[in-house]
């Protein structure tokens, strides 16, 4: 089941009313979203509120969600939608559909035009989670490394992953687990979700 | 269920054993917390220096106060291929009945309505008249009294009339 089938299962679950479901997608894409907007709004506060509000659009309008796109489409279009109507409301211009569309929205990647994104209160523990990761996974073997960045960075699948690692797909799993699992265990205690506090 | 979560969102996993996890996934908070944070680690290997920890709790806060959201289910998706499939099915079904039906000829009765038909040449009994014409009279006269002329304002403007019926006796 590939990554839309899996939005579009939680899609369905929300629509039958599990709210729950919804919150899995916010946390998946709560931090595209907000970097997404963050091309329109320069303040952090405001991108924080105009991501919640698109949100909570997207949530309203879920029974209007026939899967004609995939669920991020559609929700970036609210977002932009959302991120307009906030800069109308302020007098402030907003963006031209030429300047940003969905095509666009789906492959946005702008690491560097993103720094003061984050709030000062937030911009130390974000640093922190950077700076973790990178030192985790600089300390990892080789073979788990590597399986965790084709999949992560790359976007490969476990099958390409086997053939460049010359391993059987089991293998390319497991070390892609292990990866993810070695970088979880260092960032629970920074984030306060330690498995030992786990109730 | 760490792995198998590392699975789904890798879309690793078939339909069927992604469909139970998402279901777990979504009643247990554990593994929410840990598809949290595995989505975390990826969006920051990509280069998503963002973090709020404030945003999606606000928003499950705000959205267990709305409504809950019950759409339609939709019915399975059928791809263009497989509607026009059933599309040709259908015309090909109608197109078999009507040749069927020309092929069996016209419609004869069949056993049950042949017991009962009666042998030629039999008096076929006619029922009875339902009214005498002394009925008729009296239902003639006593017609302005009837219940359908009740209507307010509906019996003055009708005016009875009767006409013999041809060749009665008078």
């Amino acid at each position: 089941m590939g990554d839309r089938e899996i939005d579009q299962a939680l899609v369905d679950r929300a629509q039958r009313g599990d709210k729950q479901a919804f919150d899995l997608l916010v946390s998946k894409y709560q931090r595209k979203l907000a970097r997404l907007l963050s091309r329109f709004i320069r303040d952090p506060a405001e991108i924080e509120d105009v991501t919640q509000e698109a949100f909570i659009k997207a949530y309203r309008a879920l029974p209007s969600f026939r899967g004609d796109s995939a669920f991020y489409t559609w929700l970036y279009r609210i977002g932009i939608n959302t991120a307009k109507n906030y800069l109308v409301s302020l007098g402030r211009r907003a963006p031209t559909s030429t300047e940003f569309n969905s095509e666009e929205a789906e492959t946005f990647e702008d690491a560097e035009h993103l720094r003061d994104v984050n709030t000062p209160e937030n911009e130390l523990m974000s640093r922190q989670i950077a700076q973790t990761v990178n030192d985790t996974l600089g300390s990892l073997p080789e073979e788990l490394r590597s399986a965790i960045t084709l999949r992560e960075i790359e976007g490969l699948s476990y099958e390409d992953i086997a053939s460049i690692m010359n391993c059987p797909i089991g293998t390319v799993r497991s070390r892609i687990f292990r990866a993810r699992e070695a970088i979880a265990e260092r960032l629970r205690p920074l984030l306060g979700t330690s498995k030992d506090k786990r109730w | 269920m760490t792995v198998e979560i590392s699975e789904l969102m890798d879309g690793e996993l078939d339909a069927a054993a992604a469909e139970t996890l998402v279901a777990r996934i979504s009643r247990d908070p554990i593994p929410r917390e840990d598809w949290a944070l595995y989505h975390l680690i990826g969006d920051t290997l990509r280069g998503a220096a963002y973090y709020s920890p404030a945003l999606a709790p606000e928003v499950s806060s705000r959205i267990a106060r709305e409504p809950a959201v019950l759409a339609p289910r939709r019915g399975p998706r059928v791809s263009k291929a497989a509607r026009w499939g059933l599309s040709a099915a259908a015309s090909l079904a109608a197109v078999a009945v009507v040749a069927w039906m020309g092929l069996r000829g016209p419609l004869e009765p069949g056993p049950a309505q042949m017991a009962t038909l009666a042998p030629a040449g039999t008096p076929v009994p006619q029922p009875a008249p339902a009214m005498t014409s002394a009925v008729n009279d009296y239902l003639v006269a006593h017609q302005e009294y009837s219940p359908r002329f009740a209507m307010q304002g509906l019996a003055p403007a009708v005016q009875t009339v009767a006409f013999p019926a041809e060749g009665a006796a008078r």
